[in-house]
């Protein structure tokens, strides 16, 4: 009944309210329509009251559709819309007439506003018809031939009187019409196909225009891809093949006529292609003599050149993505080949300069230096496109797309374009390969860290953008001298860039940080970019660039690890995460303990599922017992780590952590000196929490920066002191796979001089010492 | 509602019932539902395959022959054999690299043949093996086969090293090692009978793989470190993981299956962990074996686990397929008795989950094996045959391109219109005062119009200037007047005073007036003077 008496009172207000005002009020009287249960309203098996109402509904809606003031069309349309969307199938076959109105609505004079209005609704109904065949028969194969003759006539485009002179600029409607078709066409296709000429037409001229917008190419690039499926099931294939590899070879003409003045290195892999160029006339621009292969127009100019060679790329990469009924052999040698051939002509600065034809003009020469990036930047785009369609199917190519978008970092990294695609590319080559498998040379990997740690640097306030030469040992070198100037900045930071300008590239660098650390330990890699990686991802509290760094740690030869962990950071930052709760407390492997437990361990039967238990556990009693019985837990607490080698394959590796002689600030800690005689062998693989803390903080600790030096000891001890209150409970698995496991035998009498540690009843108040750091951050 | 299948296939050893239905002569592989309800579903024909012979794809499944060097493919959708594919030797062994659509077909002599099934590219990889590839797994992610041998020796190989086009150059004019294993794992002293690997990511994942002897290894992929070494009581011919790494299943030569628990079983053992070699073997008894039902069951050919990695499909030389209780370690029923050995049995993965995770593309028909792309002359700069093809069909639009959607799009696809149209269709209604074709016109001929209004309003200006002009002179001009009415007044009262004073000194007034009204009389001729001034400086 609340659906019912809502209705009635939308009805009145409709009924009442003067036309002139109900655009004001129509878009909330959809929003109330749509919570008036519709559906059951219009079934037209309730009772007489709603069915009146309804009745009423309708015919206020018809005849605002008729109405002669533009307000009233204006309203019937937002209104129908809503209607036919929550009233269910019956509303959309009672649908028709409104249907009819508005396409009649669409050739009154109204403002453009209001006619994409009607545009869209027009475009719902149909939509919503396309899985009821009866309403497809009763609504949609009636009207949508006139729909698209009227709409055909709205995207004529303008005639204007601008002065003396009437130019012709496209219509303020085009974009929409051509939303609408893309929209209809792949279920209508069947209905198009008598117009389907003159959109191609349409469609061909916005592509070769120069003046047509970025947004109508790029709608009409999709239409035409969407266009091919009008052709019938026995010509698709072979019409989408001739398509592409027209589109192929007209890339090609542009590019012979663009980069005449260049003498390529490049040797095509198709024999019909490897015949040289006839002579180049360079008296005159670089321009293309009638319509090229795909029958668009012909241009003048390189930077119309290079437009439409983008605009090809663009094509193709549409039509690589744009779903199909059929099977279709796409040309991946020749596209590959293309892109190589673009690829190959960078700017001067590459090891290899260009060799120039002597007799073209410098001014082009220079000309087609600025426009190469576009071409780049489409390259790339078009290979990212290829990438994340068909995924591992091209694993056959990984290569060659690596070593193409690792040539052009390598040639244009000033570029913000190039460098976006190229993230994105190995972002995705990453992830389904890995560097040792797209055969990444250790320069071209450098250069992809160093890169992508710059466009990350610039967002970290405080931390000036040095100039390209951002070497990472520099970097670490220089934090000294840019301590002094923290203060100032950070304050500077904290007040005027609030919301620093994030550009695109930057979420790419972003999602591409966390693949180059999971990759990082590939040996190659080297040392102070790995540390770089880390650094940044902890300055940024990128969670999972650090959860990647923690979990590949870059291994020695000998199979330990080869720096300090992040995970303190990563627990610091991320404590209430699942994930790092997972990585840190692990529950699967139920860990068996052994029926007679070593004399002086004090561990618990565990029961299959520990973790309930543990929890409420005194961390006390473990800490005492580490301190007492240091040689026997110790011996429990490795034998017991055996258990789950098996399950993380090469957990053995990661968790021994070579012992560092890395000794520079906390001398204080005096283990890191004294060398441990008899247990050494044993120990000597185990990291020690202190060491590896304080050397990952070293680098991080500069940007603290204003803390004194026995401030600063004060967060490492004790988060290394709760570390152990976590891990000393054996039965967690956590030592298999956790470079910061072992402290636990380590920590004897030797961490004590600090204090805070030597008595366990003080581990809750070491909570609250947390909290102060916390905030001195 | 969900539905989970498996696929058995068989080897024709017996002679074929006399007395069989249609549907199933001639079968050879036997699709079957698992779950809900166990019935045989579909049968393609006339397959005979050994033990590890054959290899399921999202739309295919290939089914080398048993002693013909012959490939025949299935269209899982159409039900169909598609192809019947030649190959120049006899296969021993095959695997799928689902994702990278390439059948790997390891041969009678010991080297791997990688066909990818949407370009017809094969690729050909050293005899690494003395004797036929046995088995064959590849790693979840695709990057590495391990291949296992009756020569005792595991090779495991790298996938994108092997089909790569662009090879790494040697150097230092050292041979092609490109088509080499990456490394080989030789721990086995007895020919090796299955091999099997983990589910984890590349860096930590294991292979477990068992010989003739009833050794088992499980060792580390990446390094090829032995971590476990399980013994059984009897030869496994078959191997199968645990969905989570948590067991690991063995099909004995007696029909029997072996578990071993990796959390259960492993004893904590006093030796430091550091040297994985020294951990002691894990003995597993024969009577810890699940019983098999009868004595003449054969050997478990093939297992396979569920989804949910509760019950364990094992098929035997029997004909019978059995499911077994993964929890309480017993059997559970005999699914069916396909008549024939059974020696491949998959589960599929289940259909029906709302959002199934499948491939943006979908290999149709496969592409019979194509040698022109084995020659590397005419392969241009970039190193890829111009005629390397990838026959496939898009089946989803590139996630990555769906941001591109903006309001009229969302409108049109979903409920409402978002406030930003609405609202500039509100403004037009308000400044195009109802008729839009006007606001479009007066959009187009603001040019024109504002020529003209400029024109006015210069014109305007030029007037007001001749005004103020006009209105200055024209007060100057009043000033005047009003000074020279006020001499004249003056004049005026000094008259009469001069007057009256002679007519007291009775003297002639008009005598004392006399100079005054000279006075006067200059002061009119100097005005109608200046009145003519202002005149001629209006002009």
């Amino acid at each position: 009944m609340q659906a019912d008496s809502s209705l009635r009172a939308i009805t009145n207000r409709l009924s009442v309210t003067p036309v002139e005002d109900l655009p004001r009020i129509c878009g909330f009287l959809a929003n109330q329509l749509a919570n008036c249960s519709l559906e059951s309203q219009f079934s037209g098996l309730k009772g007489s009251s709603s069915s009146v109402t309804t009745h009423k509904l309708k015919t206020r809606i018809g005849s605002l559709l008729q109405d002669r003031s533009a307000s009233g069309r204006l309203a019937a349309a937002v209104l129908i819309k809503a209607v036919v969307e929550h009233g269910g199938s019956n509303a959309v076959s009672a649908s028709e007439g409104w249907a009819r109105g508005l396409l009649g609505c669409l050739n009154k004079p109204d403002a453009t506003e209001l006619k994409k209005l009607y545009l869209i609704t027009t475009t719902r109904i149909f939509v919503l018809t396309q899985n009821h065949p009866h309403l497809l028969r009763e609504v949609t194969t009636p009207l949508l031939p006139h729909f698209i003759k009227t709409c055909l006539v709205l995207i004529k485009p303008v005639e204007t009187q601008g002065g003396e002179r009437s130019t012709r600029v496209p219509s303020p409607l085009l974009d929409t019409v051509l939303r609408c078709w893309a929209q209809l066409l792949p279920q209508h296709a069947t209905v198009f196909r008598p117009e389907l000429a003159r959109i191609k037409a349409i469609c061909h001229g916005l592509l070769g225009s120069e003046e047509s917008s970025t947004s109508s190419r790029e709608l009409a690039i999709k239409l035409l891809c969407l266009l091919l499926s009008c052709a019938s099931k026995n010509t698709f294939s072979q019409e989408w093949s001739q398509i592409v590899l027209k589109i192929i070879s007209a890339a090609h003409e542009t590019v012979d006529q663009l980069f005449r003045a260049v003498l390529e290195e490049y040797e095509s892999n198709d024999p019909a292609r490897q015949q040289s160029i006839g002579k180049q006339d360079f008296s005159h621009e670089p321009h293309l003599v009638g319509p090229d292969s795909t029958g668009l127009e012909p241009w003048t100019g390189i930077y119309q050149g290079s437009l439409r060679l983008s605009t090809l790329l663009a094509w193709l990469g549409s039509l690589l993505s744009t779903p199909e009924s059929q099977t279709v052999g796409v040309p991946v040698g020749r596209i590959v080949d293309l892109t190589a051939r673009i690829a190959a002509v960078t700017v001067p600065t590459s090891p290899e300069p260009l060799k120039y034809h002597k007799e073209a003009s410098r001014e082009e020469k220079e000309e087609l230096r600025m426009n190469l990036p576009l071409l780049h930047v489409s390259c790339l785009r078009l290979l990212h496109i290829m990438c994340t369609t068909y995924g591992q199917a091209l694993l056959s190519i990984y290569r060659t797309m690596a070593s193409q978008a690792a040539a052009l970092l390598q040639a244009l990294p000033d570029q913000e374009g190039v460098r976006q695609g190229v993230y994105d590319i190995f972002g995705f080559l990453l992830e389904a390969s890995n560097p040792n498998d797209i055969a990444l040379s250790r320069d071209g990997f450098s250069a992809l860290v160093t890169e992508c740690c710059y466009d990350l640097r610039r967002a970290v306030p405080g931390l000036e953008v040095r100039t390209k030469t951002n070497d990472a040992t520099e970097a670490s070198l220089k934090v000294n001298s840019a301590l002094t100037a923290n203060n100032t900045q950070e304050k500077s930071a904290r007040y005027a860039r609030p919301f620093l300008e994030r550009p695109d590239v930057y979420a790419s660098a972003w999602s591409l940080l966390p693949k180059l650390l999971k990759h990082g330990s590939w040996p190659p890699a080297p040392r102070q970019l790995r540390t770089e990686m880390d650094r940044l991802s902890v300055l940024l509290g990128h969670r999972e660039a650090m959860l990647a760094s923690v979990m590949r740690p870059v291994l020695s030869k000998s199979g330990k690890a080869n720096g300090p962990s992040l995970l303190p950071f990563l627990a610091r930052s991320a404590a209430n995460d699942f994930t790092v709760e997972a990585l840190l407390r692990p529950r699967m492997p139920v860990v068996q303990v052994d029926p007679s437990p070593a004399p002086h361990s004090p561990l618990p039967q565990v029961s299959p599922e520990p973790e309930s238990e543990e929890d409420d556990r005194q961390p006390s009693d473990d800490t005492r017992a580490q301190v007492v019985g240091d040689s026997f837990t110790e011996q429990d607490s490795s034998s017991r780590r055996a258990v789950e080698g098996i399950v993380s394959g090469n957990g053995l590796q990661d968790i021994v952590t070579k012992k560092r002689t890395y000794i520079d600030v906390d001398e204080s800690l005096p283990e890191i000196t004294i060398p441990q005689e008899t247990n050494e062998e044993r120990e000597a693989k185990r990291l020690r929490p202190e060491q590896g803390l304080t050397y990952a903080s070293t680098s991080i600790r500069e940007e603290w920066s204003k803390e004194d030096a026995a401030r600063d000891n004060l967060p490492e001890t004790r988060s290394a002191s709760s570390l152990a209150g976590a891990d000393s409970r054996p039965q967690m698995g956590i030592s298999a796979s956790d470079p910061v496991s072992g402290p636990s035998g380590r920590r004897g009498p030797a961490v004590e001089p600090d204090g805070d540690d030597s008595d366990d009843s003080e581990i809750p108040t070491i909570d609250a010492g947390l909290d102060t750091d916390e905030e001195d951050e | 509602m969900l539905t989970e299948s498996f696929l058995a296939a068989t080897l024709t050893a017996n002679k074929a019932p006399a007395h069989t239905s249609a549907a199933l002569k001639d079968v050879g592989i036997f699709l079957h539902e698992a779950q809900p309800q166990s019935t045989f579903r579909h049968g393609y024909k006339k397959s005979s395959s050994q033990p590890g012979c054959v290899a399921i794809s999202d739309s295919h499944i290939f089914a080398a022959q048993a002693d013909k060097a012959v490939v025949h493919v299935y269209s899982r959708e159409r039900g169909n054999q598609e192809a019947t594919v030649p190959f120049p030797e006899r296969l021993h062994s095959l695997v799928f690299a689902r994702g990278a659509a390439i059948l790997i077909l390891g041969t009678e002599a010991g080297k791997l043949l990688l066909w990818e099934v949407a370009t017809g590219r094969l690729t050909t990889s050293v005899a690494a093996h003395l004797q036929p590839v046995s088995s064959l797994c590849i790693t979840p992610d695709n990057k590495y086969i391990i291949s296992a041998s009756a020569d005792t020796s595991v090779h495991v190989w790298s996938l994108a090293q092997l089909i790569s086009f662009l090879q790494l150059g040697g150097t230092y004019g050292a041979e092609d090692t490109s088509k080499s294993p990456v490394r080989t794992f030789a721990a086995h002293r007895t020919a090796v009978t299955a091999a099997a690997c983990g589910h984890s990511e590349i860096t930590t994942n294991f292979a477990i793989t068992s010989s003739e002897d009833g050794t088992c290894y499980i060792w580390h992929v990446e390094t090829g470190q032995i971590l476990r070494t399980i013994l059984l009581p009897i030869a496994a011919m078959c191997v199968a993981v645990d969905p989570a790494d948590r067991v690991m299943y063995f099909g004995g030569k007696d029909g029997q299956i072996h578990a071993w628990d990796v959390f259960r079983h492993s004893e904590i053992s006093p030796v430091s962990n550091l040297d994985p070699a020294a951990i002691a073997p894990i003995q597993l008894s024969a009577k810890d074996g699940w019983a098999a039902p009868t004595k003449d069951i054969g050997a478990a050919n093939c297992l396979t686990l569920s989804y949910d990695g509760t019950s364990l499909l094992s098929g035997h030389s029997s004909g019978a397929v059995i499911r077994w209780d993964v929890a309480k370690h017993r059997i559970l029923n005999e699914v069916a008795n396909l008549g024939q050995p059974v020696t491949n049995i998959e589960m599929l993965d289940p259909t029906g989950f709302a959002n199934q995770k499948r491939p943006g593309y979908s290999v149709v028909n496969i592409v019979k094996p194509n040698l022109e792309f084995a020659s590397l002359s005419e392969n241009g700069t970039c190193g890829v045959s111009a005629k390397y093809n990838l026959n496939t069909m898009i089946t989803r639009p590139n996630s990555a391109r769906q941001n591109e959607h903006d309001d009229i799009d969302n409108a049109i696809t979903g409920p409402g219109i978002s406030s930003t149209l609405l609202d500039a269709a509100l403004r037009a209604l308000g400044s195009g005062s109802g008729s839009g074709r006007g606001l479009i016109q007066s959009t187009t001929t603001d040019d024109a119009e504002k020529v003209q209004v400029e024109k006015l309003e210069e014109e305007v200006s030029k007037l007001k200037q001749q005004i103020a002009a006009f209105r200055r002179v024209e007060e100057k001009r009043k000033d005047k007047r009003l000074k020279r009415m006020m001499e004249r007044e003056n004049i005026d009262t000094k008259m009469r005073d001069a007057y009256f004073a002679a007519v007291k000194k009775s003297k002639d007034g008009d005598e004392a007036v006399k100079k005054w009204q000279q006075q006067k009389k200059a002061i009119d001729a100097d005005s109608d003077r200046d009145y003519l001034d202002d005149e001629m400086d209006l002009t």
